[in-house]
């Protein structure tokens, strides 16, 4: 038995991974003399690796090794979009824990490992990899929803997130077992369809522990309770950075099915399992949209808008007559990552704790349109991106992809997806409408800390950059987003 | 005759002796409720307490500790059997992974989550 | 030696028993007790297709899930252990504030 030659190529390629990983360790030691330099570390180890991934989202060949890890330009575009989404969390997570007067580095280390875990999904085919990187993600996770200690709602978030996790997790390694047996491979590039019942179940099996983990209807129960509960810069982080990896599991999924059958091919060419992924886009945006309307506390309506948006990119998802669309899925993620995460540090800057527990009413925000124009101003920028108003990313995202299912011919979906849009409108106006009709007489507090407000530009600046995508890219040497998303999506078969 | 007739004329003698025994006693035989017939032992010590009695929570922490590091070893086995054929890279992975244990190990004892009080 | 179906049916049975024990119980520690078995009910599926197929694949699958299982029960108990100092019980139905 020979033990798989490791090259310089592949060292390059896991190299981000290793250092978020090792950076994660080092700084939950850095906890035992209760160090407070934990964000500042943590930036440092995030910009470390960014730097390592620089080069490797431009371009190079397609590193694969020993059947675990795929290093093409799609895993590595995923790769920096969560850093990108780690280094904004940190950012929000800093005065809010500063504030709090409970930063420790542990926070920081366990934020690190869960990213190590989400880089880690998005670079392999190999289920047994993807299965442990979905648990290097999800064990930190469930600590940090409880990290609040006097937060009994934070506590009970944690618990509820790690028993329906943790639950999603045993399915999808049963269905691997049963996808193991009928074909003899846990690597996803590699398997063919072996025996039909096993495949079909085995299939079904994993891919609801993914819908699981993305919120998607029916197995969204969890999301709102566990994203009001959490501390917001981890429901930030969770309502972002876990879709975006999930999402990209699912995209190559699906996009290696489509070219190479297998058993998932048989959920998406079959005659009813094509309504099933149907089913699921139009059950998760419906829900999500219609539980956001009533919605009156910010965090839970963000929690179903979240819901709502993995059903719009769940559209992209299905092959219909032509094949996955990993460009719009892709662009959707990158503008919904900018947005959400910018929608949370403004409620981040704005909740404050009432006797441990965390106060996010929208109430909170009568006024702010006047007294704090450019907060007021960043928040409606993230919220009409959201809604899928132009000029901005969430408006382009939607564009890319409804105009792609459009062409593949579900057109029945795309209407339902638009009406939908149309009726987010109103609970994403709501927050504005308060902002700027309403006064109140009641003093705001807002957090004023440098870091907030730079989550918060950047946002700003990422959501309408993506929105002028278009126009920009005409412009020589300017790079955009959808550059990188197409040149990424070539390298997917 | 079937030769195993009595047997089965045994085996009903002996289901029924026992059962009419304990009917007969429970019909005739004089009833008294006291407190001590309830206990597990008809003699000795009077008991003290409740056995369902609940663990302090101080002993899960320990549980936990226990189970991430004897499971952990569930490794060593099998690199111990191959241990010849994968020579010096098995050994510095290994080597590799007990580390990391051992960081763990150092984290927790220097947080104190080995002191019992 | 039995056959493989057989190691089938009973690692079905375990997942069923599981995933049902999650869904009714309301002992937390039951609970963890259900997930642990279902786990190890893809475990044994694992290990019944890799004997039969001769692929080593599934043991060495076998192998990582049993330590990250270790991993999740650690984080597991320990959440309720945080729990459980806060509200004195271990009964599901008592955590109900993120409803109200």
């Amino acid at each position: 038995m020979k033990p798989p030659v490791i090259t310089p190529e592949i060292v390059q390629a896991i190299l981000p991974f290793v250092i978020l990983a090792l950076g994660a360790t080092a700084i939950t030691m850095t906890g035992i003399w209760k160090s407070k330099r934990g964000a500042l570390l943590s930036l440092i180890v995030l910009l470390i690796s960014a730097w390592k991934l620089g080069p490797l989202v431009e371009g190079g060949p397609t590193i694969t090794w020993a059947g675990a890890i795929v290093a093409d330009r799609l895993s590595m575009l995923l790769s920096a979009v969560l850093v990108c989404s780690g280094l904004l969390t940190v950012l929000i997570a800093r005065p809010v824990l500063r504030r709090e007067n409970n930063d420790r580095p542990e926070f920081y280390g366990l934020l690190l490992f869960s990213l190590s875990g989400m880089l880690l999904i998005v670079s392999t085919t190999n289920l047994l990899v993807i299965f442990l990187a979905l648990e290097l993600l999800s064990l930190p996770l469930y600590i940090l929803c409880g990290y609040n200690r006097e937060d009994a709602r934070g506590g009970e978030a944690a618990l509820k997130y790690f028993l329906l996790g943790s639950f999603s997790s045993a399915i999808f390694l049963y269905g691997t077992a049963l996808l193991f047996g009928a074909t003899g491979t846990i690597d996803l590039a590699a398997m063919v369809e072996g025996d039909r019942l096993l495949s079909i179940t085995g299939a079904l099996l994993v891919l609801s522990g993914f819908l699981f983990k993305v919120g998607a209807v029916p197995f969204h129960m969890w999301a709102p309770d566990v994203y009001d509960g959490a501390p917001t810069p981890v429901t930030s982080f969770m309502a972002t950075s876990v879709k975006v990896a999930c999402f990209g599991v699912l995209l190559r999924l699906f996009a290696l099915a489509g070219e190479a059958g297998g058993p998932f091919a048989l959920l998406m060419r079959g005659e009813n399992m094509g309504n099933v992924l149907w089913w699921i886009a139009v059950l998760t945006m419906t829900v999500g949209n219609i539980s956001a309307l009533t919605q009156s506390n910010i965090k839970r309506m963000l929690a179903f808008s979240s819901i709502a948006h993995a059903g719009y990119i769940f559209l992209g998802l299905i092959p219909g007559s032509g094949s996955v669309d990993v460009r719009g899925v892709l662009y959707y993620l990158i503008a919904y990552v900018f947005m959400t995460t910018g929608a949370f540090a403004v409620v981040a800057a704005l909740s404050s704790r009432d006797r441990g527990r965390e106060v996010t009413g929208v109430e909170r925000y009568a006024g702010l349109g006047f007294r704090r124009p450019y907060l007021g101003l960043a928040m409606t920028v993230f919220m009409i991106s959201l809604a899928g108003i132009p000029p901005t990313a969430g408006f382009f995202g939607k564009y890319l992809l409804f105009s792609s299912a459009l062409d593949r011919g579900l057109t029945p979906l795309v209407v339902i997806a638009v009406l939908n849009s149309a009726l987010s409108v109103y609970y994403y106006l709501r927050p504005v409408v308060v902002f700027y009709m309403r006064d109140t007489d009641r003093p705001v507090q807002v957090d004023d800390s440098i870091t907030l407000k730079l989550a918060v530009f950047i946002g700003v600046v990422c959501v309408l950059w993506g929105g002028f995508a278009p126009d920009l890219g005409s412009l020589p040497g300017v790079p955009t987003i959808l550059g990188w998303v197409e040149a990424s999506a070539a390298a997917l078969p | 005759m079937n030769p195993y007739v009595p047997l089965l004329a045994v085996l009903v003698v002996a289901f029924l002796l026992p059962v009419l025994l304990l009917a007969i006693s429970s019909v005739a035989g004089p009833k008294r409720d006291e407190r001590e017939k309830g206990d597990p032992y008809e003699c000795g010590v009077p008991q003290p307490d409740n056995p369902h009695h609940r663990f302090p929570i101080k002993y899960y922490l320990v549980a936990v500790l226990f189970l991430l590091f004897d499971v952990e070893a569930v490794f060593l086995y099998p690199w111990a059997v191959v241990y010849r054929d994968l020579g010096v890279f098995g050994l510095i992975e290994m080597s590799i992974f007990l580390g990391m244990l051992l960081i763990g190990l150092i984290y927790i004892w220097k947080r104190g989550a080995l002191e019992w009080d | 030696m039995a056959p493989t179906e057989q190691y089938l049916l009973v690692s079905a049975a375990l997942f069923v028993i599981g995933c049902v024990g999650v869904l009714s119980r309301r002992n937390l520690l039951v609970v963890l007790m259900s997930i642990e078995l279902m786990l190890n009910a893809a475990n044994l599926t694992f290990a019944t297709f890799a004997r039969a197929s001769g692929l080593i694949d599934g043991q060495i699958v076998v192998f990582f899930v049993i330590a990250v299982a270790a991993a999740e029960a650690a984080v597991g108990l320990a959440i309720v252990v945080a729990l459980f100092r806060k509200k004195e019980t271990v009964n599901l139905d008592r955590f109900t504030m993120l409803h109200q």
